[in-house]
């Protein structure tokens, strides 16, 4: 995940996510609500399955 | 946790070429396939964390597609849940998570039938979360449809409007 604080620059990578047994992950969509919590939604791939994991990014 | 099949999203409207209402992810680079665990946040001085892990049926698949936010602290995932693995055909539910507690827990709110792919989704400020999505609905052809849950935010995707 990349991010920028105003949305400009600078742009960092916020999270790099693959735990380990998995092959693939994937991010399709994210939100924030009104308070600033971020979550992040996706697949994670691990063996022939996938993982529907939320990664989230707790408000200040 | 298992799915509880309350099937109350349903058939609204049949649309052609119907593009995502909502892309979250229009701003920010998804993650990919880099290994390594979390990095830091630099804005924050913060991690992001694994809040949850679903996976409906073990060894198959289950996978999110869509997530929207409603209220001060109500997030809605919506995804796919398959009870085998392959093929398009074989994905034959769509699931809908909500958070009540700003992300840290989630869970399963609606399940729905022969639906193949959930792509976008939205909470109205007027209350109703909407699900759109790839349907299957009969043998032969595939459509999109919306969903129309008519309870309020908070209280789960309730009973639905059919036209």
């Amino acid at each position: 995940m990349r991010g920028s604080a105003d949305g400009v620059a600078p742009w960092v990578t916020t999270d790099s996510f693959l735990p380990v047994g998995a092959t693939e992950a994937q991010a399709f969509g994210v939100a924030s609500d009104a308070l600033g919590n971020v979550c992040v939604i996706g697949e994670l791939t691990v063996g022939t399955s996938k993982i529907a994991p939320i990664r989230r990014l707790a408000a200040p | 946790m298992p799915i509880a099949h309350s099937h109350s999203l349903s058939l609204l409207n049949h649309y052609e070429n119907v593009l995502p209402i909502l892309n979250p992810a229009s701003d920010l680079t998804p993650f990919g396939s880099a290994s390594g665990g979390s990095l830091t946040n630099a804005a924050r001085g913060q991690s992001l964390v694994t809040a949850d892990d679903y996976q409906a049926n073990t060894n198959y698949w289950t996978y999110d597609t869509t997530i929207a936010a409603g209220g001060s602290s109500n997030l809605f995932a919506a995804g796919m849940v398959s009870t085998t693995n392959g093929a398009d055909g074989e994905r034959i539910y769509g699931v809908v998570r909500r958070s009540i507690d700003r992300g840290a827990t989630w869970e399963v709110v609606d399940t729905f039938l022969d639906w193949w792919e959930v792509k976008a989704s939205i909470v109205s400020p007027a209350g109703p979360v909407v699900v759109v999505g790839e349907a299957k609905i009969n043998s032969e052809q595939n459509v999109l449809r919306a969903s129309f849950p008519s309870v309020e935010i908070g209280s789960g995707c309730g009973t639905s409007v059919r036209v």
